[in-house]
């Protein structure tokens, strides 16, 4: 590359950096302030003396919905990732007639409009006696992380080769046993990105919360978050931390294991 | 043989039926629901026919704001996002130094909750104190309370999710753009393309699976935003920025309009299977002919 070229490239990157970081800085900084300084210093200035009393607002306001979080992404993430992983298998590996039309059958789950299944989802939940319940959560970022959970899976499997599998079945194993001796230990690269990628999005998830979320003891963080946003007018350093504390855990996945949240970003958008 | 296709219909059984509950019957529930007079608190199934869309179509002045809203909103955000993308990808893609740290910068939105972003958006456009306040005063310019605005209300927020969404398309991009073999572009270079035409010749029309698969994404995108406008202004000033999600969730959860929240949904659904279907009928033959 000639050097005003490279120069070029790297002034547009620099700049894009920018437009893509200040929003990230005007949340930390921000956080960081007292009320006084958020309202008489340039919103764009360092803080002059670090002040932890938004932390301490915003948690007491939301740290319900923090645990709350947790309570229901852990176990939707666990049992997504597991059926997306046994039919994801069983739809590469022991094909069977239709394996396609039922894979066509669970991929337009992928680009669902939530708004279409939102009301019965409600009377759904309601009918089973789980609305108000951590269970009605659970249960519905599991069913409609199945069909994310089982692209990426498929197309994981379709990179292991069968002839793994056949030297499995020479040995005499069965279908299960191969899925768990040969198959699942195989599968730790595709537990991690489809892992990875159910936390991320049902923890950052809204709409699910907003009308399941009724009662504070089941309600999500991002809801919370917005409460807040609701009751906290103008008081910006308190809504910053708010912001940072329910951002904090899908950032720190996204710095640690980034490589693998653009893989679950790609295997459910490229190969389709 | 016998015993392991019942084996693999078991494993994926769960699967089909929780997906066929959750996603198909819950759709067949609301289409049935928008055809009744559900339009108050109590369930009532009496039939209405096309009523409610009727209704939304030639009286409901909300509705059409928001189909007017909409179809501004995305042809800013899609274009925007994929322009952008497209953009950034190839700098990226130029062997440039550090380009695992620009990588993650870019995409470091979509980690987040749109409902993180909304609340920090809504920080940087605050009248009095926000980002964009003190840079306007520090350049003598006069103060602009963006989100209240009829004006520049919809493009804040098209700014805010252009911001949240370009690390996707950048990667979706860059994964096509190093799909093409070396041999290509070098190629194409002997045959003297260079610049412009390189691009136009060559690399977009190569890339072309990755503009689809952008394109489906981000119109499926727009046509659902409802997280950072509901954070954002809920739909305000004067449904400047209402959209039909946000519409659908005001009427079938707040005024108890069930029927006309679900004629709604139908709507949007609709609207989303116009770019769905063609685009899962041909990744599905793609993924017919690899295996």
């Amino acid at each position: 590359m000639r050097i005003s070229k490279k120069i070029a490239v790297y002034t547009v990157l620099i700049i894009a950096s920018i437009f893509f970081l200040f929003p990230i800085y005007m949340l930390i900084v921000t956080s960081l302030k007292s009320l006084q300084e958020v309202n008489t210093t340039s919103s764009w200035s360092l803080p002059v003396h670090i002040d932890l009393s938004g932390f301490v607002t915003a948690w007491n306001g939301i740290s319900q919905g923090f645990v709350n979080s947790f309570e229901f992404t852990i176990p939707a993430l666990i049992f997504s990732v597991f059926l997306g992983s046994i039919g994801g298998f069983a739809l590469t590996k022991v094909k069977f007639k239709g394996s396609n039309t039922v894979f066509l059958f669970l991929l337009f789950g992928m680009f669902l409009p939530y708004q279409v299944v939102l009301i019965p989802l409600v009377k759904f939940m309601a009918s089973l006696g789980l609305y108000g319940n951590i269970w009605s959560l659970i249960i519905t970022h599991t069913a409609y992380g199945i069909p994310i959970t089982t692209l990426i899976f498929r197309n994981f499997y379709s990179s292991i080769p069968t002839s793994l599998l056949e030297a499995g079945q020479v040995d005499g194993a069965n279908t299960l046993q191969i899925y768990a001796r040969i198959i699942l230990p195989l599968s730790i690269p595709g537990i991690v990105v489809a892992s990875i990628w159910q936390f991320t999005n049902i923890w950052n998830n809204f709409l699910f919360g907003l009308v399941l979320g009724s009662m504070p003891d089941v309600r999500p963080v991002t809801v919370m978050l917005n409460n807040l946003n609701g009751s906290m007018m103008a008081q910006w350093n308190t809504l910053m931390a708010g912001a940072l504390i329910t951002a904090i855990p899908t950032l720190i996945v996204y710095l640690i294991a980034g490589k693998y949240f653009v893989k679950g970003l790609l295997g459910g958008a490229v190969k389709g | 043989m016998k015993k392991r296709t019942a084996l693999s219909i078991g494993l994926i059984l769960p699967s089909v039926i929780i997906v066929g509950i959750f996603v198909y019957a819950f759709i067949a529930w609301t289409f049935a629901v928008s055809l009744t007079n559900w339009n108050t608190l109590l369930p009532n199934w009496s039939f209405a026919g096309l009523k409610n869309y009727i209704y939304l179509f030639t009286q409901d002045m909300r509705f059409h704001m928001d189909l007017i809203n909409n179809f501004i909103f995305l042809p800013f955000f899609v274009l925007g996002t994929m322009i952008l993308g497209f953009f950034l990808a190839t700098l990226l893609n130029s062997g440039v130094k550090f380009e695992s740290f620009f990588r993650t910068v870019f995409l470091l939105p979509m980690a987040i909750s749109l409902v993180v972003s909304g609340v920090i958006w809504v920080w940087i456009y605050d009248p009095t104190n926000g980002a964009l306040a003190s840079l306007f005063q520090i350049l003598h310019l006069p103060a602009i309370n963006w989100l209240g605005s009829m004006t520049y209300a919809l493009p804040a927020i098209i700014i805010a999710t252009i911001w949240q969404y370009t690390g996707f398309t950048t990667s979706i991009y860059l994964a096509g753009l190093r799909g093409i073999p070396q041999e290509v572009l070098e190629a194409a270079r002997l045959d003297g393309a260079h610049g412009f035409r390189l691009y136009w010749n060559i690399i977009i029309p190569m890339v072309q699976s990755s503009t689809v698969t952008a394109f489906v994404l981000m119109v499926q995108l727009s046509l659902q935003m409802f997280d950072i406008v509901w954070v954002m202004t809920q739909g305000g000033p004067a449904f400047a920025t209402d959209m039909p999600a946000v519409y659908m969730f005001i009427a079938g959860f707040k005024q108890n309009f069930v029927a006309r929240g679900a004629a709604i949904a139908m709507i949007i659904f609709a609207l989303t299977l116009i770019v769905v279907i063609p685009y899962i009928f041909t990744a599905g033959r793609i993924t017919e002919e690899e295996a």
